[in-house]
């Protein structure tokens, strides 16, 4: 299973390089379509995490959460992370 | 054809287009394409394995420098046969059209080819819309179909006016990051002869079906190169045609279809960063590409106008008291209210700042949305948006149909067509309060407006045809608004009078032996199959000649389409039907 705080700071950086925010301007409840993302960047974010964690992640779940923190939550409770 | 060397090279890819294909030809053939001499330029389309490939003989009649190869050794991905198309093209300036179902608006090729003299080195991106009334792997769930999409281009006569294209595609596919943010891919692009061979092409690494993120691939890598510049076309675009493709009409399964294509690209680059750099603008290049786009570009703020800034003796209260109630109406007023609102959906408590500073922006961060919101607005999408409702004003039918029935009215009075105005399904009463402003203006005292709904919302679908679509109260509360509600909204704008007259009840039992006597706007936007019919079929006859026919939901919603199309060859109706946006359709009675 994944570390939270790896996966975390995974998609920090990810959502940062994508968007191009400042990392620090990503915060765990920050919404986002707040930052500017969206629901095709999303499922972009499930494809590469897939790849990088070498695992499967079902596409909506990334769809129904709106911060990273939900996100988060939500990966944790299907098992995904530890 | 010519011995000349043309000055562009465009490569076509298709793949099963048998529908689409011709309409895309015709679109890049000289009798269209304006500007642009049919030998400044080729044509090359590469069949990528479909069992009838396309046959050039089949578009002598175009006039184009054509040529149509079937690629040896089709795959999955049409990367490989891209690169077969590029190792035949003449011309110092290359194109790719990766998706031959793409059609082009009529200035395109001029405009790609104006822009790449702006520099040396230019990776010249155009932008992509799609046909119909909303992103086609959400639509075609809804049931739009090619059917749907062939009556939608039938009714704006795209052939001699291509600009149309973008009246009956409302949604850009770059739309969420901005018109002004970066573009994840161009459909057609050109790129000079010299960066293609230093490109290597197209990479064959990708070998997802449709190639996965390889377009994407290929932009990013060209603007990554040093001294090359993005040079982007403005005023024109291209347009999907829907069709079984892998990737815009992979329908429910697009979400897993983008979720490999981006895992194959993090794959193969390691990394996914949209490139945004510094960019050019070129266009808008003519005159009624200026008008179609900038209506869509603009859409929902008011021009700045001269009679604005400029002391006039009259001001022109008539069409200034219009302006506003459009406005009004439409609750373009209100818009960053409903903005803030949207960003509080789909959460599961309120935030405390939610009230101290989002309903305010005071971090300033709605802008964006709100030019998403006015755009939405101006065109009545509201309702096809995913993370929104109706909006919070008086009517849902935006700004371009609203305008439409201002003329369909001040038209039927100017020219002293008989009768009365009509609206069967009338939700908040916008609609009908501004023909009401507008009758009252005109100072006409003898039409009366008529308002005819359950005012309690949609019934049940009980029609075949309306199977499956049950937008009754029970599903959508939001469409029952109660009689009271809509007098109330009349009185509040000064137009509640005895030439107001309400008809509540199912159309099934109230229209049949109503009063109505002439009409001459008829607008009908019950949505169902069952109340388009129930209201042509009670009504039609009543409508004076020189009336107007409206019919919100032609282009929105295929059930009401065909109760339209049925009643019209039933009575053998010839007036054609012409788009008034993506949705609204109208004809007047000869
Ligand atoms: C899409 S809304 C109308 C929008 C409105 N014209 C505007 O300007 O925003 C549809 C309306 O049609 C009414 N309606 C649809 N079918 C009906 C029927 N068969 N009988 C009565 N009312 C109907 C609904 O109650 C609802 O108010």
């Amino acid at each position: 299973m994944l570390k939270a705080d790896v996966v975390r700071a995974w998609i920090t950086d990810f959502l940062a390089s994508l968007l191009h925010v400042d990392p620090a301007d990503i915060k765990g409840d920050s919404r986002f379509n707040n930052i500017g993302l969206d629901s095709v960047d999303a499922v972009v974010m499930a494809g590469a995490m897939e790849e990088h964690f070498n695992t499967e992640i079902d596409a909506t779940l990334f769809l129904r959460n709106s911060t990273v923190d939900e996100l988060l939550a939500d990966l944790q409770a299907n098992g995904i992370i530890g | 054809m010519s011995d000349k060397t043309p000055e562009l090279s465009l490569i076509v890819i298709s793949y099963e287009m048998a529908r689409e294909l011709p309409r895309t030809l015709y679109s890049l053939s000289p009798q269209y394409q304006q500007g642009i001499a049919a030998t400044d330029y080729e044509v090359i389309v590469i069949d990528n394995g479909s069992r009838h490939p396309p046959k050039a003989e089949d578009f002598a009649d175009l006039g184009l420098n054509l040529q149509i190869h079937s690629f040896p050794d089709p795959a999955p991905s049409p990367v490989r046969a891209i690169n077969h198309g590029l190792s035949l093209a003449a011309a110092p300036l290359v194109g790719v059209n990766i998706d031959g179902a793409r059609m082009a608006s009529p200035g395109l090729l001029d405009a790609c080819r104006r822009a790449a003299r702006t520099d040396p080195a230019a990776v010249v991106t155009t932008l992509s819309f799609q046909i119909g009334p909303g992103p086609q792997w959400i639509t075609m769930q809804q049931g739009y179909d090619a059917a749907w999409e062939d009556r939608l281009l039938a009714g704006i006569d795209w052939q001699n006016n291509g600009y149309r294209l973008f009246d009956i595609s409302p949604f850009a596919e770059n739309v969420v990051r901005g018109w002004f943010g970066p573009l994840s891919e161009s459909n057609l692009l050109f790129l000079p002869r010299g960066l293609w061979q230093d490109l290597g092409g197209y990479d064959p690494a990708f070998e997802s079906p449709g190639g996965g993120a390889a377009n994407a691939d290929l932009l990013w890598r060209a603007l990554e190169r040093p001294g090359t510049r993005q040079v982007t076309v403005l005023g024109e675009g291209v347009f999907h045609q829907i069709h079984g493709g892998t990737h815009t009409n992979a329908g429910s399964d697009s979400l897993e279809v983008n979720k490999r294509a981006a895992k194959e690209y993090y794959r193969l680059r390691g990394r996914i960063r949209v490139v945004d750099a510094e960019r050019s603008y070129f266009g808008p290049v003519s005159r009624a590409a200026s008008e179609t786009y900038h209506r869509q570009l603009a859409a929902g703020h008011a021009a700045a106008r001269e009679d604005a800034t400029v002391v006039r003796m009259g001001p022109d209260a008539t069409g200034r008291y219009l302006d506003l109630l459009k406005a009004v109406l439409l609750n373009e007023t209100g818009l960053e209210t409903e903005v803030a609102l949207d960003s509080l959906r789909g959460a599961k408590e309120v935030p405390p700042a939610f009230w101290t500073e989002t309903l305010y922006d005071v971090p300033g961060k709605l802008a964006l949305a709100l030019d998403e919101k006015r755009r939405i607005r101006a065109r009545g999408i509201d309702t096809l948006t995913a993370n929104a409702g109706p909006p919070l004003g008086y009517t849902m039918i935006g700004r371009q149909r609203l305008e439409h029935l201002q003329w369909c009215v001040t038209t039927a009075l100017a020219e002293g067509v008989a009768g009365d105005v009509m609206e069967c399904g009338v939700w908040r009463g916008g609609a009908s309060l501004f023909m009401k402003a507008v009758l009252d203006l005109s100072g006409d005292r003898e039409r009366t407006v008529w308002l005819a709904d359950s005012f309690a919302g949609l019934p049940p679908p009980s029609y075949p045809e309306d199977q499956g679509m049950d937008l009754s109260r029970e599903h959508f509360p939001s469409l029952a608004v109660s009689q009271q509600r809509v007098e109330r909204a009349f009185a509040d704008f000064g137009l509640l009078d005895a030439r107001v007259r309400f008809l509540p009840g199912f159309f099934a039992d109230t229209l049949a032996d109503c009063e109505v006597g002439q009409l001459a706007v008829l607008r009908l936007d019950g949505d169902l199959y069952s109340s388009t019919m129930q209201a042509l079929e009670a009504l039609y006859d009543r409508v004076s000649p020189g009336g107007f026919i409206v019919i919100d939901d032609y282009g929105g919603l295929g059930q009401c389409a065909q109760a339209v199309d049925r009643f019209r060859s039933a009575r053998g109706i010839t007036p054609p039907i012409t788009m008034i946006d993506w949705t609204g359709a109208y004809w007047r009675k000869s």
